[in-house]
């Protein structure tokens, strides 16, 4: 009973995250029309396995996307941070060429 | 399938093509004067036009995750289909997922992942994924296919998904929670280990981690629950972060699998032997002396152990396969292997009174052990007594055996008398009257010649060099 309900949560939450996340996620990203290969694939790719394959991917992209946006923001910091030290330490600077 | 029958039938005399490379339509194998080619069809010109003119066939290269290739200018056996022939660099030995060690796997699968994130910089995408794409070559893992690049679309999910998943995944995950020995299930399920079957094989805990959980667990259920239900996949839309995301987090799954042999620290693991260290030194002395003998190319270790005399041999740039039936062996060669540099010796699962059979089509898409062979040198050191007596095998059979699979042969004879040999004679009633020195003399007389031979000191045992018979 306790596996069949933490299954459904689990299940719950992943799909939950999915039409949350897709809706921003994806409406920015102009993914075009699908055109098609030169020739089909020649494996079965599955369609089990497209299908869970695109749920964990909303839910791992997430991460992804927040992975390369937490270093765009991290980097913006660090370099607003050195540039406000910069200018503090020329202004500084100035000042005691300024007093000799 | 028409294409597959046409590539078939057309085969000229001198071409053959190698019965593991027929499923791509992209192209497939041939063999000419003992040289293996690679046709690239029509079909596939512009994704390979695209591989090697984009840039990744270079940095693939560059980076030791591709074999190299050069275009040649031989005839094609199916010239109508034929776009190129290239030749590939050959992998001097061919060895399958199924022989393949904990480590070993894992590596591959890292390997696929590597290359796959590396192609999508350029805009391409693997095809498929399968384990029997990756070869070890100067004892590390490369990617073999060529012709398993295509363009990638933005929007699309990764084709080759189920595929990792089942080749690579399931197997590591049965390894590393259930029982090491499940990689032999490879051999059963030529395309990767069904789902469904890891679900179930698989302790209930790995449904706690949201990897194995969604990778394996809730995808063995989404295959299973769309089984037969007609859904334009096509529709499916995965952009590039999602799939970026996916090889992140196959990547962090396959790292975090690990294995060790019952729990235990690996300098415990084998200190089972009744040589005195003299003795020990002396056996290595007459093996090196042998070898330095015969110069053979290759050398076959079998019941290699941790393979410390396959390194006399790899020591001595000779292309060395150490063979053992007990993974962990295997395991802790190929380790040493790694943290030694030692890029001349291949470490395999193998079980000697059941080597691998060719499996597949026919039988036909991988080869069995012999097919492999026959290797230049055998070492078959402390194996007899094992042979012979935990398997009942009859000296006339083992060296029957030995002599189709090598040209000269390094054996060690174990007497009744060692403590090694009572020990297997311990559990068990001696019906072995005929497990004598002489007996084994006589019997690997009948197919090999004794060119040399040599006791070691402080202990009973004896080395001999032997030759096969011509016939």
């Amino acid at each position: 009973m306790n596996r069949v309900k933490h299954l459904g949560i689990t299940l719950a939450v992943v799909i939950s995250l999915f039409l949350i996340f897709s809706q921003t996620a994806y409406a920015s990203i102009d993914v075009g029309t699908l055109h098609k290969a030169a020739y089909p694939y020649y494996i079965d790719a599955g369609t089990g396995s497209i299908i869970i394959q695109v749920l964990i991917g909303s839910f791992v992209g997430i991460v992804a996307i927040a992975g390369v946006y937490r270093i765009r923001v991290k980097n913006f910091l660090t370099h607003l941070f050195t540039r406000r030290r910069q200018d503090k330490e020329n202004d500084e600077n100035k000042e005691s060429e300024e007093s000799e | 399938m028409t294409k597959i029958k046409r590539v078939r039938r057309a085969n000229s005399a001198s071409s053959t093509q190698l019965p593991a490379s027929f499923r791509d339509p992209s192209g497939f194998l041939f063999q000419q004067d003992g040289v293996i080619y690679r046709q690239v069809n029509l079909v596939y010109k512009d994704d390979y036009d695209h591989l090697m003119d984009s840039g990744l066939y270079q940095a693939l290269v560059d980076d030791n995750l591709l074999i190299t290739h050069e275009e040649v200018g031989i005839e094609s056996p199916v010239p109508e289909l034929a776009y190129r022939v290239i030749k590939p660099e050959p992998i001097p030995f061919i060895s399958y997922p199924y022989e393949w060690c904990f480590s070993q796997l894992r590596a591959a699968a890292l390997t696929t992942l590597k290359v796959q994130r590396k192609a999508l910089e350029f805009g391409i995408s693997l095809r498929d994924s399968s384990a029997y794409n990756i070869q070890f070559k100067n004892g590390r893992p490369i990617f073999i296919d060529t012709l398993s690049f295509g363009e990638y679309r933005e929007g699309e999910p990764w084709v080759a998904y189920r595929q990792f998943c089942q080749h690579f995944l399931a197997p590591l995950a049965l390894m590393s929670y259930k029982d090491i020995r499940l990689s032999q299930l490879l051999s059963i399920y030529i395309d990767g280990l069904p789902l469904d079957l890891t679900a179930r094989l698989l302790p209930w805990r790995t449904r706690l981690r949201f990897s194995l959980l969604s990778h394996i667990h809730l995808h063995a259920r989404s295959q299973k629950h769309f089984a037969d239900k007609p859904i334009n996949v096509g529709q499916q839309r995965m952009n590039r972060y999602a799939f970026l995301g996916i090889l992140n987090s196959l990547e962090s799954t396959v790292k975090k699998l690990n294995w060790r042999p019952g729990g235990t620290e690996w300098a415990e693991y084998y200190q089972d032997t009744n040589y005195s260290p003299q003795a020990f030194e002396y056996k290595k002395t007459i093996v090196a002396g042998f070898l330095d003998r015969v110069r053979p190319a290759t050398v076959w270790d079998m019941g290699a152990n941790v393979g410390i005399f396959s390194h006399l041999a790899s020591d001595r740039g000779i292309l060395t396969v150490s063979f053992d039936v007990d993974p962990a062996a295997v395991e802790k060669n190929y380790l040493d292997c790694v943290a030694r540099g030692d890029t001349s010796i291949l470490p395999l699962v193998i079980d000697l009174t059941n080597p691998s059979p060719g499996i597949g089509w026919e039988n036909r898409e991988r080869m069995s052990l012999k097919e492999r062979g026959p290797a230049d040198t055998v070492l078959a050191l402390a194996l007899v007594h094992h042979l012979a007596i935990s398997n009942n095998l009859p000296f006339g059979k083992i060296a029957e055996f030995l002599s189709r699979i090598c040209t000269s042969l390094i054996i060690e004879f174990v007497p009744k008398t060692d403590s090694q040999v009572q020990r297997l004679l311990a559990t068990r009633e001696d019906i072995f009257p005929d497990y004598t020195r002489q007996a084994f003399e006589q019997e690997f007389g009948r197919y090999f010649t004794i060119d040399e031979s040599a006791d070691i000191r402080e202990s009973q045992r004896t080395l001999y060099l032997m030759r096969r018979v011509q016939r």
